[in-house]
């Protein structure tokens, strides 16, 4: 897999500008210089802007002193995202998206994910971490 | 992210502009429910929102929900194409009002 980007972030709200200009930065690189291409880094970079939140709101409850690892790369034409953290034990369990029928304000990051990206699951952590949360697009 | 508050009689209008994300969420949310507190109807502008995450959405489903419940009017004006993406993916682009300008809503006052 061909890494273009390999960056661990402080866990905070202030943080995540930064997260999306690196990923929109990354992304140039590899989504086609038109329109569609420019849109599918735009849904990347909103997909993992979700991803974050949770890891900062649900997986650490907003603790001081937290961090979190983003990988992304590329490979055979799939743009991988690797969300790792050491925050609350997570599962597919929580990659289920809620009614939108349902008015209330939010619970819509897991169906923004879901509908953005072809792939959104948990899997094996590397050694060093609690949570590996995989997000993938077709490019 | 920026955020403005205009009088415009019966409206408040309050203007959002930049990132609106989790770390500036909050910030227009209070705006949002300060002024329904005033009980005055509601426009929230979008023109110049660059980008807004679910946490945005949020905070605009809760003032159309406390405008609701007030009897006030809670509407959307001139939504930038990043915002109304957002809308659009949360399928609620056919929930809240939305006016192409403000302008347009101010003369249908009239």
């Amino acid at each position: 897999m061909e890494t273009l980007l390999d960056q661990t972030f402080p866990a905070s709200t202030e943080v995540l500008s930064e997260v999306r200009l690196a990923v929109r930065d990354a992304c140039q690189h590899v989504c086609r210089g038109d329109k569609s291409g420019e849109e599918c880094g735009e849904q990347m970079v909103l997909a993992i802007n979700e991803a974050c939140m949770n890891i900062i709101q649900h997986g650490y409850g907003f603790a001081d002193g937290q961090q979190f690892t983003l990988r992304l790369g590329v490979d055979d034409g799939v743009l991988k995202a690797l969300l790792l953290d050491n925050g609350l034990p997570a599962s597919d369990g929580d990659l289920r998206p809620r009614e939108l029928d349902e008015l209330r304000p939010g619970g819509l990051g897991v169906h923004f994910m879901r509908e953005l990206m072809d792939g959104v699951a948990y899997v094996q952590a590397p050694e060093g971490f609690a949570n590996c949360l995989q997000l993938s697009k077709r490019i | 992210m920026d955020i403005q508050i205009e009088d415009r009689p019966p409206y408040k209008l309050v203007r959002l502009s930049g990132d609106v994300d989790l770390h500036s969420s909050p910030r227009a949310r209070e705006a949002i429910l300060g002024c329904l507190k005033q009980k005055a109807p509601l426009l929230v502008d979008l023109s110049a929102v660059s980008y807004m995450d679910s946490s945005g959405v949020a905070s605009l489903v809760e003032g159309y929900q406390t405008a609701k419940k007030q009897g006030l009017e809670f509407a959307l004006v001139a939504v930038a194409q990043s915002a109304m993406n957002v809308l659009k993916l949360a399928r609620l682009d056919k929930v809240f009002p939305i006016h192409a300008s403000l302008d347009e809503r101010m003369a249908q006052q009239r």
